[in-house]
Parts: structure tokens; C-alpha cells; sequence
């Protein structure tokens, strides 16, 4: 879904980056493109740096070299944060006051205008779509881990986002919610969104992989 | 009781600031910062010492006091090394030992008239503090109406907001000072050492029951209308400093929740 179909500009592109995190270095000279369209799966063993790989596209830890630029733009002067989506892999602390299945889907839309903006359509897809409709009056602290976890993907989903970035949704999500996951995640791919997905695991979101990549001490490894 | 002046102004300040603090003290809790309205309060108190000292109208002088103290705050918090909490801890103290500075340098009035900003009365509402803090109310709600939704996201997952494009520090200044201009709010009749439980206790309260926010934030300013409204017609009744039979009354609230809660937990 570009914005602009006469100049297609690459989503998201990392160039020599490297991260140190304490002092270690995470991620080394990585160079990497994520072209329109992509449906982007970042294996790596625990620790390996996949969600720092993600966290530096979205410019949420600093670069020590190189530089990340999100639909052409340098991501620290970026502006057009609509056009992203992000579901981390840390759930929120809700436990200081209820908060309902429903509010949380819609906290992502809130953009970076004054008043928030929200398509009720696109946050009822997502809510349904992932199987969460009759949770939605439901305080979140009281589900699962795999449904919160399905909530924070429904949260990201209800953005409507040209680029997407998820980070382990499937963890702790049964078999069931893999595949409603899987099911919308697809549709998603052949509407042509750009989807970029961290995982550890291979399972029905990683079989839709366009390209899929390996986070490794020496590098980035396509498979 | 009602048919005197002086306390149709003390219930119409207390109506508003029981509507009004809740509001602002669901963020506060959600984000952990259950004291920043303590602080805040301590920060007022200098801005009470400060108009005793030149002879300005409180209210007011509070009001600029405490918001700078929250700009302040929020810049010690953002430019510095200093943690939170200590940057919080300093404007405690400041706040405290200006406002006994300032008070004990004017002339003319003693600890009893600083006695009334602390605890709240019921008899020196004045016209303009009654203007003043509907004003003050009007801007709250206003910018709560404008900004609410980014305030909850920057309150529920701060990391999540930066990547929607919300200015986090910038938001969090914005709470800081709402934050402040409702102690001001609450200053006269619950008194700055008390105005802070007014924001945090029917939030507390109300989510006993409430499965969301919005339900929390609503029911918890519900909750504080009844014990603001409540506890100055007790105070009156009881020639008692209203702050304390507010909080008290707020108190007394939390504990039948609790105990309700529990029961129907186990029943």
C-alpha cells in the first residue's frame, strides 16, 4: 500500500547499523531492505538481537553507526508514524487500573495529531478477526498471556498501517489463535501490506514468509 | 446552611474539585505516580508563603508557583540523571521550606492563616477564588477532552506511544501540570496536604468494580463529588477542618469497597 504509486519508496532500510546495548555490541554493520510488500520473518536464538533489529527500525534504541530511514526519511526526523504499526513483545503493566480489551485495541489509535483520530471499522475488524469480540468488555489483566498477546497484534492490526511490525505473536498463543492470527496476517500480505515479523519459533505466521531471515554473531543469514 | 455566602462558595469549590481531581488522578495512577500530587501540594505552599510575603491574591500566586514547579520538575526529570522519584523528593523539600520561609517572613499573618491552605476551610472562599478555579476546571476538562486518549497511551505504554509519534516527555510535562493546577483547584477546601488523596482514593474506590478505564475514571469523579460534597457538609456540622473530614469520608468509601469486594469474591 504505498502513499505515493508513482514513487514507491522502500519501507524500511538499515544501513551499517550497529547497536551496543551496556556496552556490547548487538547487532554489527547490518545492512537490510524491506522492500513494498515484504513479508518479513527474523528467526535468531534468545538473545540473538532480533528484537533490538526491530526496535532500531522503529527507533526506539539508538544506532551506533549507520543509520535506519523508515519510508525514505532518517527515522529521528520521521514524522509520518501513521504509517506504522509495532506490537512489542513486553505486555504493558495493566495492573494499576482495569483497562478493557476494548480501550486497549483502540490506544493504538491514537496518532500524533492532538485529538485522536479512530477508524471504528478497522479496530472492529482486528477485534473480530482475532477472535477477541466477546472479550472485549473483559478487563485485560484477567486473560491469558496468548490472548493478551493476541491483543497486542489486534492493537497494532487496527492501525491500518503500511508497515507492520510484530515481535513474537506467537507466544504462548495456542494452535487455534495461530491460525486466526495466520488467516489475517495472509490477507493482510495479498492486500500487499508490509509485514515484518520476529520470531523464534517456525509455525503457521512464519509459513508466509515472502523472505525470511536469521540473526546471527556474524550477521544476518537469509534461508 | 447553604443560605450563607460564604459556604455556597465552599461547596461550589468542592464540588469542583471533587469532579475534577479524580479525573486527573486516574493517569497519576496508572503511571505509579500516586504522590506527584503530594509533591505538587508541597510546591503550592511556597506559592501560598510567597503571596502572604508581597500581599498577592493565593489562589493565583499558588497557581503560577505550581506550575512552574511542575515545568521544573518535568526538566529535572528529562535533562538530568536524576531519578524520578529523587527529582520529586527535591521539590518536596523546596516546596515546604519556601512556604514556612516565605510565610514566617510576612507580616501580619501567622501559622493559623497558613493552617487554612493546609487543611482546607470552610470560611475564606472568596468570590475570586470561586472564579478562579472554575477557570482552572474549564481548562481541564478542556485539555483532558483534547489530549485524553494520548494522556491514556502515554500512561498505558509509553514505549508503544513513541512509536505512534506522541511526544512521551512532552505528555508527561502536560500531566505534570494538569496535576498542579487541580491541587490549586483543591487548595481552599481540602488544603494542599490532603488535596492529593481526593485524587488518588475514588480511583482506588472505583476500581474495585470497574472492568475499564473509562468506567474507573468516571465512578472514581462520581465518587469524589459525594465525599467533597459529603465531607464539608459533616465539617460543617462538625466545626472540623473539611480536608480531613473529606479524605476521611474518601477513605471510609475505599474500605466498604474493599470489604464488598472481598465478599463477593468468596460468596
Amino acid at each position: 500500500m504505498p502513499a505515493d504509486e508513482a514513487y514507491p519508496v522502500t519501507p524500511c532500510t538499515l544501513q551499517g547499523v550497529t547497536v551496543t546495548l551496556g556496552g556490547v555490541p548487538v547487532l554489527r554493520h547490518l545492512d537490510l531492505a524491506i522492500p513494498d510488500g515484504d513479508f518479513l520473518v527474523v528467526l535468531g536464538a534468545n538473545g540473538s538481537g532480533k528484537s533490538t533489529l526491530l526496535r532500531a527500525c522503529l527507533g526506539l534504541v539508538p544506532v551506533t553507526t549507520g543509520e535506519v530511514r523508515l519510508f525514505g526519511t532518517q527515522v529521528a526526523s520521521f514524522r509520518q508514524w501513521s504509517r506504522i504499526a509495532y506490537a512489542p513483545q513486553q505486555f504493558p503493566d495493566c495492573r494499576a487500573i482495569p483497562v478493557s480489551v476494548s480501550e486497549f485495541i483502540a490506544s493504538g489509535q491514537t496518532g500524533p495529531s492532538i485529538v485522536g483520530r479512530r477508524n471504528r471499522a478497522a479496530l472492529q475488524h482486528a477485534t473480530v478477526a482475532l477472535g477477541l469480540w466477546d472479550l472485549r468488555r473483559r478487563a485485560i489483566g484477567e486473560l491469558s498471556g496468548g490472548q493478551q498477546r493476541r491483543c497486542l497484534v489486534a492493537r497494532a492490526l487496527g492501525r491500518m498501517s503500511d508497515l507492520l511490525f510484530l515481535d513474537e505473536p506467537t507466544a504462548g498463543v495456542d494452535e487455534e489463535g495461530q491460525h486466526l492470527l495466520a488467516a489475517v496476517l495472509r490477507s493482510r500480505r495479498d492486500e500487499g501490506g508490509t509485514t515484518v515479523v520476529v520470531t523464534h519459533e517456525h509455525n503457521a505466521v512464519s509459513d508466509l514468509a515472502t523472505r525470511c531471515l536469521v540473526v546471527e554473531p556474524t550477521g544476518l543469514r537469509y534461508c | 446552611m447553604l443560605s450563607y455566602d460564604f459556604m455556597q462558595r465552599a461547596m461550589l469549590a468542592a464540588v469542583v474539585v471533587g469532579v475534577i481531581a479524580p479525573l486527573i488522578g486516574t493517569f497519576l495512577v496508572q503511571r505509579r505516580l500516586a504522590l506527584l500530587g503530594d509533591g505538587m501540594g508541597h510546591v503550592a505552599l511556597t506559592g501560598v508563603g510567597l503571596a502572604f510575603l508581597v500581599g498577592s491574591a493565593p489562589v493565583g500566586t499558588a497557581l503560577i508557583v505550581t506550575v512552574v514547579g511542575a515545568i521544573a520538575l518535568e526538566v529535572i526529570r528529562a535533562r538530568s540523571r536524576t531519578a524520578g522519584d529523587l527529582a520529586l523528593a527535591l521539590l518536596f523539600y523546596g516546596g515546604i521550606a519556601g512556604g514556612v520561609l516565605f510565610a514566617s517572613l510576612a507580616t501580619g499573618s501567622g501559622s493559623a492563616a497558613l493552617n487554612q491552605y493546609l487543611f482546607g476551610s470552610l470560611v475564606t472562599v472568596s468570590t475570586g477564588d470561586v472564579w478562579a478555579l472554575l477557570g482552572a476546571a474549564v481548562v481541564i476538562i478542556a485539555v483532558l477532552g483534547l489530549l485524553g486518549r494520548v494522556l491514556f497511551l502515554v500512561a498505558l505504554d509509553p514505549a508503544l506511544a513513541r512509536t505512534q509519534g506522541v511526544r512521551v516527555e512532552l505528555m508527561s510535562a502536560v500531566l505534570t501540570v494538569l496535576t498542579a493546577v487541580a491541587v490549586v483547584v483543591g487548595m481552599r477546601t481540602v488544603g494542599l496536604l490532603l488535596v492529593s488523596a481526593v485524587m488518588i482514593i475514588p480511583i482506588a474506590t472505583a476500581q474495585q468494580f470497574a472492568g475499564s478505564f473509562r468506567i474507573t475514571q468516571l465512578v472514581g469523579s462520581a465518587i469524589g463529588l459525594v465525599c467533597c460534597v459529603g465531607g464539608l457538609t459533616l465539617s460543617y456540622v462538625l466545626d472540623a477542618p473539611p480536608g480531613a473530614v473529606i479524605v476521611l469520608l474518601a477513605l471510609v468509601g475505599f474500605v466498604v469497597a474493599a470489604i464488598g469486594r472481598a465478599a463477593l469474591a468468596r460468596g
